[in-house]
């Protein structure tokens, strides 16, 4: 393993790779600096421009634009009280107090250093426990692999809000529109409908676009911009102080091992974790009273615990091909469309390329430190870009990308109807991740499911017979058992 | 921070039935159409394991399952409060812009369909400084030229008129 850390770091540690991560910081710091903007829709909306480049320039890119823009997220929930990405939520509730009582400078220290200090961690983490785990998922067959993607979209659909209904459709709609295409056995086509270019299925990257990019543009449309005034941080009090800090460390430290436990596991992702981590502060704080009030510790929780998420996130898609969020399933298309195949079998057959990933996400986090330290008086402005400029140059954008991953004038067709969709799916409160992650995993979890089912004869009780398997059925049943029976229990729920 | 404008009033439960519905017909197609596509003679042949039909049905079975729990949240009462707004005002005018633009493509090009689009979308976005306008309507196809064509060297699609 360090041995091939070792040679990561020789792959990277190069002139345009560099440039390339530098750049992904920077893009991902003004996507999270700008509310409306989410890392899902940044790297949805970038991913096409990264298959003409190198694997060692393209991607790099994208993992520092991820880790950026969930930092960044921060900037505007300091101080304009309103989150950049939806990862920063829980930083509101005590850093925009802090800027309103004169710390913004604190603050947004803290913020910066609890990031770099839980993704490093989680990097850490990442590296150590991803070669173990496709070392055992070697040894899983079609049964487990099964149980595996089950798992994912229980745990999605079931983090999906109350409306358990409305998430479960969704994951139907995704499960049959993966299924869209030839079929990978027999070659019979289905639900093409003589479609040529269905033939291939649906593709991912221009749904993401219009899902989570172009809808985005649209709720904003409706939206009545009221920005509070921006605060300042030249005027706004001394930075923040090695005793704080100090103090401050063993939130981060818990935080962080919050955050990478919900990372790895598939379908949830940073914006659970900083709520968890949030909450976990709070309740282990010497001075609970002063969460929201002003609490540095409650901006080193939440910031350490969403930033840890990141690369944790990365271990099940790595490793299982699972994505560990909305923004890992963005990111399977584009390892895949660099020829790089998550699963356990990447690990045995790219591991200096995969490691040199990994050497790039603490490079990155070195590089975010210093850009963030000389950039907390600038970035705070990206924040006053106006949106009658800011959304249509986004909608440009998505638009000329969808069509860069085909050369395909369909692909913008789709993704327009995927935002109208996306958007009228954001009205009734239906959600949109089980959607995208079954439409993912349902080539490998039929492909898994069939050969299962070929194996035993067609009996299911295989699922059963292999330990892991069993061991992954139980897991779900409980998941979907305490679900369905919170569901049962709840009040209708609200709008 | 954001707040939504007025719009359309849409009740739960008229959003619950409609996802019910739409549910149910999306499984119920599903199973109609996929045996003639796969040449099965039925559904009981098209759910054979070994078969290209199997998953979809089950995909489809799933469907019909979730559109009729959104079909049973559809007759709990609705929650106090204020009913759910689908904000269509502006929303609408940008669903349009990016209507025409893809029926567009083809007849103005890429990058003169993107430039009027988002000239377009900056007016709905409430710009109205002309220069402004003008600024983003050469600007920004200027620079997808100059990021897609010039550095990606990806042909964007051309029309009749440029």
């Amino acid at each position: 393993m360090l041995e091939l850390l070792a040679q990561g770091f020789g792959l990277i540690l190069n002139g345009p790779s560099l440039t390339a991560i530098v750049l992904g910081l920077l893009t991902g710091i003004v996507v999270g600096a700008l509310p409306g903007l989410s890392a899902t829709m940044a790297v949805a909306l970038v991913s096409p421009f990264t298959f003409f480049m190198p694997p060692t320039i393209g991607i790099p890119f994208l993992l520092g634009l991820f880790k950026a823009a969930i930092y960044a997220g921060s900037i505007p929930a300091i101080t304009i009280n309103t989150p950049g990405t939806a990862a920063s939520a829980a930083t509101t509730l005590d850093g925009h107090e802090l800027a309103r009582q004169g710390h913004a400078r604190k603050a947004l220290e803290m913020s910066l250093f609890a990031s770099i200090a839980g993704d490093l961690m989680g990097t850490a983490v990442l590296i150590v426990l991803a070669a173990w785990l496709a070392s055992v998922a070697l040894r899983f067959g079609p049964p487990e692999f099964v149980m595996l993607y089950l798992l994912a979209m229980v745990t999605i659909t079931s983090v999906s809000g109350r409306h358990a209904g409305k998430a479960l459709l969704s994951t139907a709609i995704g499960l049959l529109i993966g299924s869209i295409g030839l079929d990978p056995m027999s070659g019979a086509q289905r639900l093409t409908f003589g479609s040529v270019d269905l033939l291939g299925g649906v593709t991912l990257i221009p749904v993401l676009i219009g899902l989570f990019a172009l809808s985005e543009v649209l709720v904003q449309s409706e939206a009545a911009w009221r920005r509070q005034t921006t605060i300042v941080v030249e005027g706004n009090g001394p930075g923040l102080s090695r005793g704080e800090l100090r103090q401050a460390a063993p939130t981060i430290v818990r935080s962080t091992g919050i955050g990478v436990a919900v990372g790895i596991l598939p379908g949830i992702g940073a914006e659970i974790a900083t709520w968890l981590a949030y909450g976990a502060a709070r309740r282990r704080s010497r001075e609970p009273e002063r969460f929201g009030r002003g609490s540095l510790e409650g901006v080193a929780a939440s910031e350490s615990g969403n930033n840890a998420a990141v690369p944790a996130c990365l271990i099940p898609m790595t490793v299982f091909g699972i994505p560990g969020d909305t923004v890992t399933a963005v990111l399977i298309g584009a390892f895949i469309a660099q020829g790089l195949v998550p699963g356990p079998l990447l690990f045995q057959n790219n591991g200096p390329l995969l490691y040199s990933l990994f050497a790039s996400l603490i490079v990155g986090n070195l590089l975010l430190l210093i850009i963030g330290y000389m950039g907390i008086r600038v970035f705070q402005r990206i924040t006053t870009v106006p949106a009658s400029v800011l959304y249509p140059v986004v909608v440009a954008l998505c638009l000329t990308g969808s069509y860069a991953v085909n050369s395909s004038v369909g692909d913008v067709g789709l993704t327009i109807i995927a935002g109208v969709a996306g958007y009228l799916m954001r009205a009734v409160h239906m959600p949109a991740a089980p959607l995208v992650i079954a439409m993912l995993v349902a080539p490998g979890l039929e492909n898994a499911l069939r050969q299962s089912l070929v194996l035993s004869g067609g009996s299911p009780a295989i699922f059963l017979s292999r330990p892991i398997s069993a061991g992954l059925l139980l897991l779900i049943v409980i998941g979907a058992g305490l679900f369905l029976w919170r569901q049962l229990r709840a009040p209708s729920p609200t709008t | 921070m954001n707040t939504p404008e007025r719009g359309l009033t849409v009740r739960p439960a008229v959003a619950n039935a409609a996802l019910g519905l739409l549910g149910l017909g999306v499984g119920g197609f599903v199973l109609a159409v996929l045996p003639g596509q796969i040449g099965a003679p039925g559904i009981a042949q098209a759910i054979d394991p070994s078969g290209p039909g199997f998953f979809p049905v089950l995909a489809a079975l799933l469907s019909i399952g979730a559109g009729l729990w959104c079909l049973l949240d559809a007759l709990r009462p609705d929650p106090k409060g204020a009913p759910e707004r689908l904000a269509l005002r502006r929303s609408a005018w940008v669903m349009a812009l990016l209507a025409v633009c893809g029926l567009g493509l083809h007849v103005a090009g890429m990058l003169l369909a993107l430039g009027a689009t988002t000239a377009g979308l900056a007016v709905v976005f409430g710009e109205r400084r002309p220069a402004v306008l003008l600024a983003l309507g050469i600007l920004t196809p200027l620079g997808i030229h100059l990021l897609f064509e010039r550095s990606l060297k990806i042909l964007l699609p051309g029309g009749w008129v440029f």
